[in-house]
């Protein structure tokens, strides 16, 4: 009765699927692509460049968040007067200078610490965020403010409500990727994904970059002998032809054809998405620039080089995450800036580094934007050798398409302890990258329980300073 | 499918219309004084309305419906209050007046219009109107007439139409539908029907006998049978109670960052369960979740209740007022369908509730949050526990008056009773030999003690060895004596009979020739010690730390007692080395003595000096002292014993103030209206109470009664439940309705505000909600009555005309056709593949592989889960709910982030939803074990595709069917032709 004789060990029957892209990519696809739940607004206007209410400069984000709460003052925020005038005893702590060297990098002449050098090199693309701040200090709910827009759980976040905004870019890959570190999930877990009271189809598909099946439920676990490859194939046939009968019963219910034709994007999905996540086949000495291979930048290497793989196939938003829960291997670095922070920044920059340079070097700068984010910053005053959360300033950059290269907007205060000149929030961040795809972040909306939500509450400015 | 995207056109085109009704009018109100300044008006109406209306009125307007700022200027009491920086307008001073230095540009922050400076001539205009005094006329209306609105008006039971009418249901149904010149459907087929109505009443599809024994009955009162048989099933709560949980943002874990576990969350999932089949009066349904306590404070197991508002995720904000803002939200969208909580940064812009509505709300829950209680539901055990942990705190208090009445002593002389058979009969041990590395002389007497000569040496270490053999022991007794040879009477040879005791250790060898092997110690206890220096020191295995004794040792006897790590028995020829080490300057002993005993380490095993030495007074002579002193030691410990032989108390998670068991009541403490609700503009005091927009009842509490905290809630409940208020018994027939027919008569089932829906059949909703609350307010009559019409028995078959009609099948000319959510899928595939366990109740199921996380936050795998082991397949209902780490396989078929309310399910269609049908573990696995059942019940394989047609989708195959099917499972095996069963849109699908 059930299929014995087969090629491949039984085991490794999923794996075997990844190598080779799946059985199933030749079934055609029918006319029905499943496009519904889009926001009111409807689909992307052409005429606005896939724009909903103005014309969009972006196409693609990939977000890179650094979970912790990264210092500012430690990576991009240079503050002499910190420098000059640490160990003093300023408002209830003792000043603390950054234990890095800073330079001066690019035409724009911006700063960058030592432990950054690939980045820096980069400078004259990014434009940066120097006076970002936030309501809160804590983890979790800096954490959902970054994604969501709201400090409490339950909301969508910003790859939920651009995949809500704009849809699918491609019929082959989920619109929206989220790839966390290797170890485990940042904080707040999946909430930090959350497609809220947005429909599912606006979940992330959460990616394990790493893992031999980087999406559970591609393909049939090998436990499961009767689930071949040709019984896919066979089956899927079979159930269109069953499904179909029973459509005609009631040609009126197009649920019933979405669903048809769902199971032919899951197989067209089986086709593209081993080829979408095989790094193997970029150029050895591409890989060897994202840090593939390397035991401290394998893992971020991995994900930035799939995330422009992704992007380029068609997915909307990638989000890829620096560092897990917990009190260590993130970039909450109350033990150790020199140490502590150091560790964490290896495992990056010359991954984002390379991300730069490859996304520039094909032209996806063209329709992309690349940002680097965190939850909050960290403060000026010494925590033993480390520094405490900060909501008053952090820094972030932004670069691609839209974004005023080169270009720094705000300033934090003579410490750094507090967002000063030019200050912006995640509420204003949001406004500006959903400005940059074209969408109106106070028409973006959603009823729900009673209020029009929208990623950004009530709030939000779009920081034209930054734009180009 | 098109849920979502179809409310949201609808909100849209009704945002614009919602205007209409909403009657904010600007003219002079008959109450207002007349302006007297006549040519001032005039220059207002002629020059300043136009230019505020076009320049201002779209960011400071209700009509605009918005107030940037919190200032509103399409009022005169708009600019008068003005908004967060202060009135906007300083009448006669122009100079001195926020809106003028606004629009001149010259305030620092704030430049108005934002976009477009106004020009010179304009700005001119609005300095002489300020100048002149701001002449104003405009008076905001108060909100339109408050019960104009559909689901405000007083509920008044309309007339079934019709001469002959039959079933209601149906009567006020195809009332509507002749209006449109449509007909319903005919009745759906019984094998249709009774899938439909098992699936909506059970979550469950209907086995092929049950299916067979339906469609084959001759009684005319089958269905009604079926019904009473699902209704009477807990199935039914399990399906029903989930609808709910989905309301109330049910999840066993907290959310956020710290996403620890609820362990007595459930308590409250499986109240609701319980509530629901035991079809409780909803009057009371609801009381009990908001006020149980206040109500029926002799019920404790209604704690559970409670969870109501505790089910949500924590709120860290670090703000009681969102705290309290989510109570609100919750209550007022479950029990009423109102967006209060709109109102929360200023009037409700669509619905009339003021803002001072909504803190009279927030108000009511101003005693209460969330918390972790236990309780014991026995009164009896209750008042025993009560009664021992008073004694218990009183003897640590040393409270006379408690603790030297006649019950105390008595407690006392029954412990002092019992001391001889649960104190330790002790074996004195005889040393053979025991010297000191001082070199100081060292005498063994014939009572087993041993006697030091005063030395001048500082430090010492003696070590004693005890010839075998020595049987069963488990405790080692320490005893160290006062005796009138020691200098100064001991028992320590320091200042005082000073003494420490650095380190105590033992090597016990069973021969002769034996190595030795250490006495290990697991705990000790000693009779005195000094907080610093505690017995436990002499095993630390630390020699600069010590036990001493306590202070003033200077002829007092000192006990330690060292429970062994092994308990032992040194044969004859064996023996028992015992050190005592002494590192502190002078500070060694003088006289000690060992014992062992067969006996656990208990509260027995030793008496502290003064315990000792009041027992040795006889009862009638002890002082009162003597009596504190065994009081103080005997309570705790017969407290103790007697505590730990009742039954456990029962753990809670609620949100409550004071719990009756407790024994006071909390006071509920000011809540303050919030300018733009936030907490640092507070605007004067809020008074408990609810919405005024119910004229029926009385909008704010009696302010006596609002001086007691349950007292608060008590008053919100009976404001929902009476039966004047016309939005609870409409909220709930709606719901109700809403899970029959996948959509409500109302669609936006918690929001019956202007931006909701309207009521595709207003009459029959009133209908329905005063047959429900005049008739028991029974669910269980109201699933009766609806699932027993025409309307819900009609078939779900397609009709063209009809279609072209009422696309949406608004008026029902058919049933509709539903997607099974993501707990009926996984329900059902359980059941048909026989792996159902009907287990019901109890802490929430984990159907994932559970590790220590990081932080709280465990880790979740769930594709470790193991299908086969025992528990895991219960319902879905009662599975771990782990919100940070949801379920993908649940997520995918839009089971919703539990930490956001869900009125209505979305059902979305995905390539990620078709991969995990096709080829999740869950479903593989039990596609294995159908094919399993199938080839146990039918070993013919033709048989065997019927079997599973039946199983699966409730009907025998098509010969073209059974053809494909059998092929496909002949050429791939049973299990792949299952997978493809449970697949299906017949399967997903109920019609």
């Amino acid at each position: 009765m059930s299929r014995t004789s087969t090629a491949t060990p039984l085991a490794s029957r999923r794996e075997f699927l990844w190598q080779c892209g799946g059985g199933l990519a030749g079934l055609a696809l029918g006319d029905l692509l499943v496009r519904d739940g889009l926001a009111a607004e409807g689909a992307p206007r052409p005429e606005l460049n896939g724009g909903l209410h103005h014309p969009a400069k972006v196409k693609r984000v990939i977000q890179l968040f650094m979970n912790g709460g990264a210092s500012h003052m430690d990576t991009f925020d240079y503050r002499p007067e910190l420098q000059r005038r640490s160990g003093e005893k300023v408002g209830g702590g003792t000043l603390m200078k950054s234990p890095f060297q800073f330079k001066q990098h690019g035409q724009c002449g911006r700063w960058v610490s030592s432990v950054f050098p690939h980045q820096a090199r980069h400078v004259d693309d990014l434009a940066f965020l120097m006076s970002m701040h936030t309501d809160n200090s804590v983890h979790g709910l800096s954490s959902y403010m970054m994604n969501t827009g709201f400090a409490l759980a339950g909301y969508p976040c910003m790859g939920s409500w651009v995949s809500f905004g704009l849809g699918r870019l491609s019929e082959n890959l989920p619109a929206f990727v989220v790839l966390p570190d290797k170890v485990g999930m940042p904080y707040n877990g999946e909430g930090n994904f959350s497609s809220g009271f947005l429909s599912a189809q606006h979940q992330a598909a959460v990616v394990r970059a790493g893992d031999k099946t980087p999406i559970p439920d591609l393909f049939a676990d090998g436990r499961y002998p009767f689930a071949t490859k040709e019984a896919d194939r066979d089956g899927l046939d079979l159930l269109r032809k069953f499904n179909q009968t029973h459509r005609d019963r009631d040609p009126s219910d197009t649920r019933l054809d979405a669903r048809i034709a769902s199971y032919e994007l899951a197989a067209r999905m089986q086709g593209s998405a081993p080829e979408a996540f095989d790094l193997s086949r970029e150029p050895d000495k591409l890989q060897r620039a994202y840090g593939i291979g390397d035991r401290v930048t394998d893992d971020v290497g991995r994900r930035c080089l799939l995330a422009r793989r992704l992007v380029e196939r068609g997915v909307r938003f990638v989000q890829v995450w620096s560092g897990h829960d917990g009190a260590s291997n993130n970039w909450d670095n109350h033990g150790s800036i020199a140490t502590g922070l150091k560790a964490q920044a290896d495992k990056v920059d010359q991954p984002i580094g390379a991300l730069i340079a490859d996304l520039k070097a094909r032209g996806l700068f063209e329709d992309t934007l690349l940002m680097w984010c965190t939850e909050f910053g960290r403060t000026a005053h010494s925590q033993g050798t480390g520094r405490d959360h900060n909501g008053n300033c952090f820094t972030v950059w932004l670069a691609g398409a839209g974004v005023k290269p080169g270009h720094a907007h705000g300033q934090s205060d003579e410490f750094g302890a507090k967002a000063a000149e030019g200050r912006t929030d995640h509420h204003d961040f949001h406004a500006t990258v959903l400005h940059l795809l074209g969408i109106d972040h106070t028409k973006l909306t959603f009823r729900h329980n009673g209020i029009d939500r929208r990623l950004t509450d009530v709030h939000g400015t779009v920081i034209r300073e930054i734009l180009s | 499918m098109h849920t979502s995207a179809r409310l949201r056109l609808r909100f849209t085109s009704l945002l614009a219309a919602a205007w209409v009704p909403l009657s904010l009018t600007t003219g002079p109100a008959a109450d207002e004084p007349k302006p007297a300044d006549a040519a001032g008006v005039e220059f207002f109406e002629k020059n300043v309305r136009p230019l505020l209306a076009k320049h201002c009125y779209s960011c400071h307007s209700h009509a605009g419906g918005k107030m940037r700022g919190g200032l509103a200027l399409d009022s005169r009491s708009g600019w008068e209050k003005g908004g967060d920086s202060g009135p906007a307008v300083v009448p006669g001073k122009p100079d001195k007046s926020l809106l003028v230095q606004a629009v001149k540009h010259t305030a620092a922050d704030t430049k108005m219009p934002p976009k477009e400076k106004l020009s010179e001539a304009e700005i001119a205009t609005l300095t002489e109107w300020v100048r002149r005094g701001a002449p104003d006329p405009r008076v905001l209306a108060k909100s339109a007439v408050t019960d104009e609105w559909w689901s405000l008006k007083p509920l008044v039971k309309p007339e079934v139409p019709g001469k002959n009418p039959g079933h209601p249901i149906d009567a006020f149904v195809q009332a509507k539908l002749r209006e449109k010149q449509l007909t319903p459907s005919p009745e759906a087929d019984r094998r249709t029907l009774v899938r439909r109505v098992t699936f909506d009443l059970h979550g469950l599809p209907p086995t092929p006998e049950e299916v067979e024994a339906f469609v084959s009955s001759r009684d005319p009162q089958a269905y009604e049978q079926l019904i009473d048989r699902l209704l009477a099933s807990s199935r039914y709560g399990e399906r029903w109670g989930r609808h709910w949980l989905d309301v109330v943002r049910y999840g066993d874990s907290r959310g956020n960052e710290h996403d620890g576990f609820r362990d007595s969350m459930w308590r409250y999932r499986d109240y609701v369960i319980d509530a629901v089949n035991k079809d409780k009066p909803y009057d009371r349904f609801v009381t009990e979740q908001i006020a149980a306590d206040a109500l029926f404070p002799e019920d404790a197991a209604l704690t559970a209740a409670l969870g109501f508002l505790a089910a949500g995720p924590d709120v860290l904000s670090g703000s009681d007022d969102t705290v309290r803002d989510e109570f609100v939200t919750t209550t007022m969208s479950a029990f009423a369908s109102t967006t209060a909580h709109c109102a929360h940064c200023h009037d409700h812009k669509f619905d009339p509730i003021p803002q001072a509505d909504y803190y009279a709300l927030q108000a009511v829950f101003a005693g209460v949050q969330r918390r972790d209680v236990t309780i014991d539901l026995d009164p009896a055990v209750r008042a025993t526990r009560t009664k021992w942990t008073a004694l218990k705190v009183a003897a640590g208090k040393g409270d006379r008056s408690a603790l030297l009445t006649p019950e105390v002593k008595e407690i006392v002389a029954g412990w002092a009773k019992s001391l001889a058979d649960k104190s330790p009969r002790w074996q004195t041990l005889h040393p053979k030999s025991a010297t000191a590395t001082s070199g100081a002389a060292v005498e063994t007497r014939t009572d087993g003690s041993v006697l030091v000569a005063k030395s001048r040496a500082d430090t010492d270490t003696y070590t004693l060895t005890i010839p075998g053999p020595i049987a069963d022991a488990r405790l080692l007794r320490l005893e160290l004596l006062p005796d009138p040879a020691l200098p100064g009477g001991g028992p320590g040879l320091g200042d005082g009979g000073a003494f420490a005791l650095s380190e105590f250790e033992g090597v016990q060898f069973a021969s002769e020739k034996d190595k030795g092997s250490k006495v290990g110690f697991k705990s000790s206890q000693s009779d005195v010690a000094s907080k610093d220096a505690p017995v436990s020191r002499v095993h630390d295995g630390k020699a600069d730390t010590a036990w001493t004794g306590g202070e003033f040792t200077l002829r007092k006897a000192r006990t330690a007692v060292f429970e062994l790590g092994k308990p032992f028995t040194i044969p004859e020829g064996g023996r028992l080395e015992i050190v005592l080490k002494q590192r502190q300057a002078g500070k060694r002993i003088g006289c000690f003595r060992l014992s062992v005993a067969d006996h656990a380490m208990s509260p027995y095993s030793l008496q502290p000096a003064a315990v000792a030495e009041a027992l040795a007074v006889p009862a009638e002579k002890r002082s009162d002292d003597n009596w504190l002193s065994l009081a103080a030691h005997a309570l705790p410990v017969v407290a103790d014993e007697e505590t730990k032989r009742l039954p456990p108390p029962t753990s809670f998670h609620v949100v409550a103030g004071s719990l009756p068991h407790e024994g006071k009541v909390s006071t509920p403490r000011t809540i303050n209206i919030l300018r733009r609700g936030d907490t640092s503009k507070p605007i004067g005091p809020a008074k408990p109470g609810a919405l005024s927009c119910v004229t029926a009842l009385k909008p704010r509490l009696d302010p006596e009664r609002a001086k007691s905290e349950p007292a608060l809630r008590a008053y919100l409940a009976d404001w929902l439940c009476d039966r004047n208020n016309p939005l609870t018994w409409r909220s709930i027939v709606n719901r109700v309705w809403h899970h029959h027919f996948g959509r409500g008569i109302v669609e936006t089932v918690n929001d019956f505000g202007r931006m909701g829906g309207l009521p595709s059949h207003p009459e029959l909703l009133d209908w329905l909600a005063c047959e429900f609350r005049d008739n028991g307010m029974s669910l269980k009559k109201l699933h009766r009555l609806i699932v027993t019409s025409a309307t819900y028995r009609q078939a779900a078959s397609p009709n063209a005309a009809a279609q072209k009609v009422d696309a949406d099948n608004r008026l029902l000319w058919r049933m509709n056709r539903t997607r099974l959510d993501a707990e009926s899928y996984r329900d059902a595939v359980l059941a048909v593949s026989g792996r159902l366990d009907p287990t019901t109740g109890g802490p929430g199921v984990l159907q994932f592989e559970v590790k220590p996380g990081f932080n709280t936050t465990k880790l979740a795998n769930y594709e470790a889960v193991n299908w086969d082991a025992p528990g895991v397949t219960r319902r879905s209902v009662y599975r771990f709910v782990f919100r940070t780490r949801p379920d993908p396989f649940m997520s995918a078929l839009d089971f919703p982030d539990a930490s956001q309310y869900v009125p209505v399910r979305p059902t979305s269609v995905t390539p990620l939803q078709a991969l995990v049908l096709f080829s999740n573990p869950f479903v593989l696995h039990h596609s294995d074990h159908l094919a399993r059942r199938i080839a146990k019940d039918e070993p013919d394989a033709a048989a065997q595709m019927k079997r599973a047609f039946r199983l699966a989708l409730q009907r025998d195959p098509t010969s073209e069917e059974n053809a494909d099917f059998t092929a496909y499972a002949k050429k791939h095996g049973l299990a792949a032709a299952c997978r493809l069963l449970l697949n299906s849109n017949e399967f997903l699908f109920v019609e």
